[in-house]
């Protein structure tokens, strides 16, 4: 094993605050912040549990065996652990509608929402248990990716399944009521499992990175509880998990202080199912709508964004509602033609309808340095050549504009009531009397038929 | 780059040769035993072991229906978590083989794969960790990652996609799923995790030729696309070391040498007579039924 000593004991430090953290230590707001996190990425999953990635899921879950004792989110049937873990997560995570920290581009609500159904049945938790390490998770994989933020995911991960497996280990730990060296164990198996590259994008196994996440993440706690031995230093070592997933970093100055100054605070939520960075443009294009009129005289639709967006979302001509979460120019054209964005403007047969390919081909990118990147500038020329402008200095949903928990609810009622008419409030009420609840029992009700 | 690599990339050349129909000529074949010789003769070895144990001790134990023995053992479990206890129980030193044998033995046990397409699995899975691993080259250990748990994870998934017997689209999908699970770090050498990163290298190749062969899709050049396995993992990418002579030169047999025949000879007399016809077995589960213990 790599001894470092020119670096801080993150792995041990981290692990002593896991274990001596408190959820009544929680500033109120935080609390609050994580509420929305699990109310909003268990919507997320109900609304996602038709898509065919969760019946391929299940489908290897059923062959190859398991005692299927965890819930599905929105199904009625149960699937081993393992494989539960993998379906919610995948769900949670699959119409890219879930929960983003901005600074990091990390999802943390998927893989841990993932980890507490799939191990409820095993562990048992308290509510008050099961609230705590999902803050924890969530928290922990956020911290990791500031330390090695920018360079990470710039360098071409998908930062939410390589965090995401520490968050899940750290939760899965906490579930398993492990104390600091297991806790410390349970990280240090988990960076032998870490997974997600960004080529995945567009194909289902982007969202397989948050449900892998959270079956690595389980399975290191529980091989941790057994006492598999593992590196002590397994986060900062030399050839690390900081060393190995990122070009430079700044690991040892991870804040272990699980006090105050949390990253789950700063947790957003998206109003669009697609790619995050095209949101201020589809912002400004639902602006748009209602000023425009008759479709038929927009000429062409020119967006001023920051140069993420051709970058990440730069599918000018998608073939069904995966691709179509990465083009930002069919956002752009669903904005304007329907007024609204949603799950509907991304069914396959809309985005391959000839009316929206008309004028998602009338939409271009003009990537300038100078857009930040919750802004966008969009300018329409009609048939006439007059402009019509809309500037979004901050998207909706973003930390500047973040939603209004009436706009999360919503948000929720779009994606839950036509596949559980009824159950919206009833998983708000659950969520936020969770702390107090004896178990998971409410909870799992309210997401399940 | 040789000019054939650039016309045709480094994921098509490998899902082409773990699909194709090239002859195995007897010297490849021999060599393709002596892997599993050994690798067999470490699982049987270390299948008691501790870290097999306590292991077992977290995997359900639900009746599954394509299920695999656990080599050495009594046990069955899912094909998956068979794969991972094998892996497990071999993975005491280091070697690309061991992901790929036990994903191998584990996925053609449960879709009762003959001996011979086994074999075949497992010198295309071989062959292409192998060459992978050259691929990489030296940055890619340097920067931490464990070949076992990168490469070894790749050849996994393709030597269950050919014992699955799985069409070209869907092996480039399990390719796709394994690719983008490429993990494990060097720094683990010394605890129980090492075993571990051996042991999930090859679960996850049965899990994502299991996921593949129902649909599931995955990045169609994960190993030589603009932002997958290659370009994240090393900056001493050199894809001729994969594409040039794959499928009529062998280089996996380096494997092989490394151990000679220790690992038959350690063997019982009914294993190595099984191995030495395993080509002539109609399924091989008969071969790993005869290691339990």
């Amino acid at each position: 094993m790599t001894t470092t000593t020119d670096r801080a004991p993150v792995t041990q430090a981290l692990a002593a605050a896991i274990a001596a953290f408190r959820l009544d230590d929680l500033p109120p707001a935080v609390l609050h912040e994580a509420k929305r996190t699990l109310f909003n990425v268990l919507a997320v999953a109900v609304g996602a549990n038709r898509n065919p990635g969760v019946d391929i899921i299940l489908r290897v879950a059923r062959e190859t065996g398991g005692t299927p004792v965890a819930p599905i989110v929105g199904r009625s049937e149960r699937a081993a652990p393992t494989f539960a873990a993998l379906a919610n997560g995948f769900a949670a995570h699959v119409d890219d509608y879930d929960d983003t920290h901005l600074l990091t581009v990390i999802h943390p609500g998927a893989s841990i929402a993932a980890t507490l159904l799939a191990l409820a049945p095993a562990a048992a938790p308290s509510g008050q248990a099961a609230m705590r390490a999902f803050v924890l998770g969530c928290e922990i994989q956020l911290r990791l990716g500031v330390a090695i933020s920018p360079e990470h995911y710039d360098d071409g991960w998908h930062i939410t399944g390589t965090c995401g497996v520490v968050g899940a280990a750290v939760a899965a730990g906490a579930l398993l009521e492990l104390d600091a060296p297991r806790i410390a164990a349970a990280i240090g198996i988990a960076t032998a499992t870490t997974l997600g590259q960004r080529e995945a994008f567009g194909r289902m196994a982007k969202a397989f990175h948050a449900g892998k996440a959270a079956a690595n993440g389980i399975a290191a706690a529980r091989l941790a509880a057994q006492g598999l031995t593992a590196p002590a230093d397994a986060l900062e070592a030399t050839g690390g998990f900081a060393d190995a997933l990122a070009t430079s970093h700044r690991i040892g100055a991870l804040d272990v202080d699980l006090h105050q100054a949390f990253e789950l605070a700063k947790n957003t939520y998206k109003p669009y199912p697609c790619g995050i960075v095209a949101h201020p443009s589809i912002d400004a294009a639902v602006a748009l709508a209602g000023r425009i009129g008759v479709l038929d005289r927009v000429a062409e639709i020119v967006a001023r964004v920051h140069p993420l967006v051709p970058e990440l979302m730069g599918n000018a001509t998608p073939a069904d509602g995966l691709q179509a979460r990465f083009s930002a120019v069919h956002g752009i054209a669903m904005g304007l033609r329907d007024g609204r964005v949603g799950l509907p403007q991304y069914a396959d047969d809309v985005v391959t309808a000839a009316d929206v390919v008309a004028l998602r081909a009338r939409v271009r990118l003009a990537p300038d340095e100078r857009i930040a990147r919750d802004e966008a500038r969009l300018s329409v020329r009609l048939a006439d050549d007059t402009w019509l402008e809309e500037h979004v200095a901050h998207a909706r949903g973003s930390l500047e504009r973040p939603l209004t928990d009436k706009e999360l609810h919503a948000k929720a009622e779009g994606l839950v009531e036509p596949i559980l008419p009824g159950r919206t409030p009833v998983l708000r009420t659950a969520v936020s009397e969770l702390p107090a609840a004896a178990d998971l029992a409410a909870l799992i009700a309210a997401v399940t038929p | 780059m040789t000019a054939a690599a650039a016309a045709f990339g480094a994921t098509d050349a490998i899902v082409s040769f773990a699909t194709g129909g090239w002859a195995m000529r007897i010297p490849i074949r021999e060599q393709g035993r002596t892997v599993l010789a050994n690798v067999l003769a470490r699982a049987l070895a270390g299948a008691r072991s501790e870290v097999v144990e306590l292991a077992l001790a977290t995997r359900d134990r639900g009746v599954p229906r394509l299920g695999a023995q656990v080599l050495g053992r009594s046990e069955r479990l899912s094909a998956i978590d068979a794969a991972l206890l094998d892996g497990m129980a071999a993975g005491s030193v280091a070697s690309l083989a061991t992901p790929v044998v036990c994903a191998a033995l584990a996925a053609g046990e449960t879709a009762n794969t003959a001996g011979a397409a086994v074999l075949d699995a497992i010198v295309v899975g071989c062959e292409v960790a192998v060459r992978l691993a050259a691929s990489l080259g030296s940055n890619h250990v340097e920067r931490g990652w464990d070949l076992d748990g990168t490469c070894g994870r790749i050849g996994a998934a393709v030597a269950a996609s050919r014992a699955f017997a799985l069409n070209a689209e869907r092996t480039r999908n399990a390719l796709g799923i394994a690719a983008t699970e490429a993990g494990g770090l060097r720094i683990a050498r010394g605890t129980g995790v090492a075993a571990y990163v051996r042991g999930a290298a090859a679960a996850d190749g049965v899990e994502a030729a299991l996921l593949a062969r129902f649909g599931f899709t995955g990045a169609p050049h994960a190993i030589d696309g603009r932002r997958g396995l290659a370009a994240l993992m090393t900056a001493t990418f050199v894809p001729g070391a994969i594409v040039d002579g794959l499928g009529e030169r062998f280089t996996f047999t380096e494997l092989a040498d490394a151990r000679g025949s220790e690992g038959r000879t350690s063997l019982p007399a009914v294993l190595r007579d099984l191995l030495d016809r395993v080509e002539r077995l109609p399924a091989i589960g008969e071969l790993i039924a005869a290691t339990a213990g």
